[in-house]
């Protein structure tokens, strides 16, 4: 058992990993960017100059405009909002799913684990990509674009945070205060939730980082095959698909590269974040999935 | 066996076989008998120690009284109380009050993330037994007084804590809910030997002042000698003698209980004696020996031994399972 890092211990630990670092300041500029995407863009996301369609970056269109002759990087940030938000909500929906079901499972044991384990074994057994794609194209028409790339995302990245929150269950059920709380007559719900649930919380913040990451690159690619957030709603992946005709037949780059560097940097911050708080927080969990 | 008239604790025939699943089926294919037939009182104050070889049940036998463990069969009887064994996890909830553990390992037994404070006063939350938070942390401070530890260890974390203030810690949460039995489950067996005396010591002073019964679980013969007033020892899932301290000690019959004594390290070389060492591992209690359990480490072995398993029997208030101290033989002279 690791002992609990102090809190100050910990962000010391941070300044000192150099990669950790970046990625949370790069997260921190992306969200910053997010928010306050409409004061910081001088034209509008949605709105389309003909007359300036497919022109190179320059001092007035830093990132170029597209075919409707709309500002990518007004665009660019806007779809940080879509990124992050898809994120955020999608991890909320793992967690929430995953967390009771590992808890249960591997607190009780016997049949409840093995209908928890059945099921993570079910959902594991799918390449995740097409399982998402499968997701979100059943659930029903009226759903807007965006609510199914995230609850196509949560839906299937549950099962990580389930499996990583079964194992904490598992080995520190072993621990003897959990023995002492069952011989001081608390209720299981009071064991799990007060006593043991505490403890699984580092891993868990590992694995819902890296699942940030993982987010964000489903939520480009489904954007990219048209399955998830729809026009006028800007989404990288979206803006990537809809740019690189114009890279095949070398007319304009700007169009797909700028949100791809986007996805690139958002994805590579979740991951050094991810990586660094593993590392830090347990060393075990070094090389895992 | 003594009588159960006015005993704190009664355990009768206690038995837990653990199941083995073997292939792929989970076909339930073998049993560990970790505790296999243990009989014992313990009365309002006393201390009864109970020694063995790790993997003897020990540590078995204090799970299953709290029901941390369900056991296979058996009887458990706390002050007149039915059987504990058959009640629900709710209708243990007033017992759980009345007996307590404090546990081996002072690292794993205390919850990393709370404080000492937290740990101590949750029960006085649960049970009711401190109505505000002033009274909680009155009750708290007087807790840790009790044990040796100071008011502003309450907002510390474990991790602040030496192994023995550790296990002080456990002892003042056990000691919460004013039990009048604990469980006490090689208390000092991880502790460093100069912190050792410490806590023992702080568990008889407790032990006078509070009137606590303890069920003292070792492998340490010295130190349960030390806090026991009866001493059990267990050899393989079974209790084989059973008798006061002095007794015990002084007259040890079973020739397990023989080899424990020689074994136990004596400071002064002038008084050691050549040792007689046990030959030979415990055997699998998946497969325990028929007959005695002791017989092929056993060397006194005469016929019976390898076919019938001897009873404990009472011999002028020294119990003993051998078939060399048969029922109605009287008791050899001491040997020292």
């Amino acid at each position: 058992m690791s002992e609990p890092l102090e809190r100050g211990a910990l962000f010391r630990r941070i300044r000192e990993e150099k990669m950790t670092m970046f990625g949370l300041v790069l997260i921190g500029v992306l969200l910053a960017l997010a928010i306050a995407a409409p004061w910081v863009s001088r034209h509008p996301y949605d709105r389309q100059v003909l007359e300036d369609k497919v022109s190179p970056p320059s001092s007035t269109y830093w990132m170029g405009t597209d075919r409707f002759g709309r500002d990518v990087f007004a665009r660019v940030m806007y779809g940080a909002r879509v990124s992050l938000f898809v994120g955020f909500v999608s991890q909320g929906i793992a967690v929430l799913i995953g967390l009771p079901l590992g808890a249960l499972g591997g607190y009780f044991r016997g049949r409840v684990d093995d209908a928890v384990v059945w099921l993570i074994s079910v959902f594991w057994s799918f390449p995740p990509f097409l399982l998402i794609m499968a997701v979100s194209l059943s659930l029903p028409e009226h759903v807007p674009g965006i609510v199914r790339v995230f609850m196509a995302v949560g839906i299937v990245s549950w099962v990580s945070v389930a499996r990583i929150v079964r194992g904490q269950f598992i080995s520190e059920k072993e621990n003897e205060y959990v023995e002492a709380a069952r011989a001081l007559g608390y209720s299981p719900l009071r064991i799990i939730f007060r006593h043991i649930l505490p403890n699984t919380f580092p891993p868990l913040l590992v694995v819902v980082t890296l699942g940030f990451a993982g987010a964000i690159l489903s939520e480009a690619g489904l954007s990219f095959l048209g399955l998830g957030v729809q026009p006028p709603t800007p989404s990288w992946g979206q803006m990537i698909r809809d740019g690189y005709g114009y890279v095949v037949i070398g007319t304009g780059w700007w169009m797909s590269v700028f949100p791809g560097l986007a996805i690139m940097l958002a994805v590579l911050a979740f991951n050094f974040v991810g990586d660094g708080l593993r590392d830090m927080l347990d060393p075990r969990l070094r090389g895992g999935r | 066996m003594p009588g159960t008239n006015g005993s704190l604790l009664t355990v009768r025939d206690l038995v837990k076989h653990f199941e083995i699943r073997k292939g792929i089926f989970g076909k339930v294919r073998e049993y560990v008998r970790a505790v296999d037939g243990v009989s014992f009182e313990i009365a309002p104050g006393e201390t009864l120690g109970l020694a063995g070889e790790s993997g003897c049940g020990k540590t078995t036998t204090g799970r299953l009284i709290l029901r941390l463990l369900d056991a296979t069969s058996g009887h458990v009887s706390f002050n007149g109380s039915p059987n504990l064994l058959g009640l629900t996890q709710s209708e243990m909830r007033p017992y759980r009050k009345e007996m307590q553990i404090i546990f081996q390992d002072p690292y794993s037994s205390l919850n990393p993330r709370l404080t000492v404070g937290s740990t101590i006063s949750e029960p006085l939350k649960i049970f009711g037994l401190a109505k505000t938070r002033e009274e909680r942390r009155a009750r708290c401070v007087e807790l840790l007084n009790a044990v040796g530890l100071e008011e502003d260890h309450l907002s510390r974390y474990p991790h602040e804590f030496s192994g023995g203030q550790r296990q002080r810690i456990g002892i003042a949460r056990a000691l919460s809910v004013e039990p009048s039995l604990i469980i006490a489950d090689e208390p000092v067996s991880a502790l460093d030997v100069s912190i050792q005396a410490q806590i023992v010591n702080l568990l008889i002073d407790l032990r006078n002042r509070l009137g606590l019964s303890y069920l003292f679980i070792a492998h340490d013969l010295s130190i349960v000698k030390h806090i026991s007033h009866r001493v059990a020892i267990m050899y393989l899932g079974r209790i084989v003698e059973l008798a006061g301290k002095e007794e015990l000690y002084c007259r040890p019959l079973h020739p397990y209980t023989h080899a424990l004594l020689a074994a136990v390290p004596v400071p002064d070389p002038a008084k050691r004696k050549q040792k007689q060492l046990l030959e030979g591992d415990v055997p699998s209690p998946v497969s325990p020996p028929p007959g005695c359990r002791f017989h092929p480490r056993c060397a006194q072995k005469f016929d019976p031994c390898d076919k019938i398993e001897p009873p404990l029997v009472d011999i002028g208030g020294h119990c003993i399972a051998c078939h060399l101290y048969p029922e109605g033989s009287s008791l050899p002279e001491p040997v020292a």
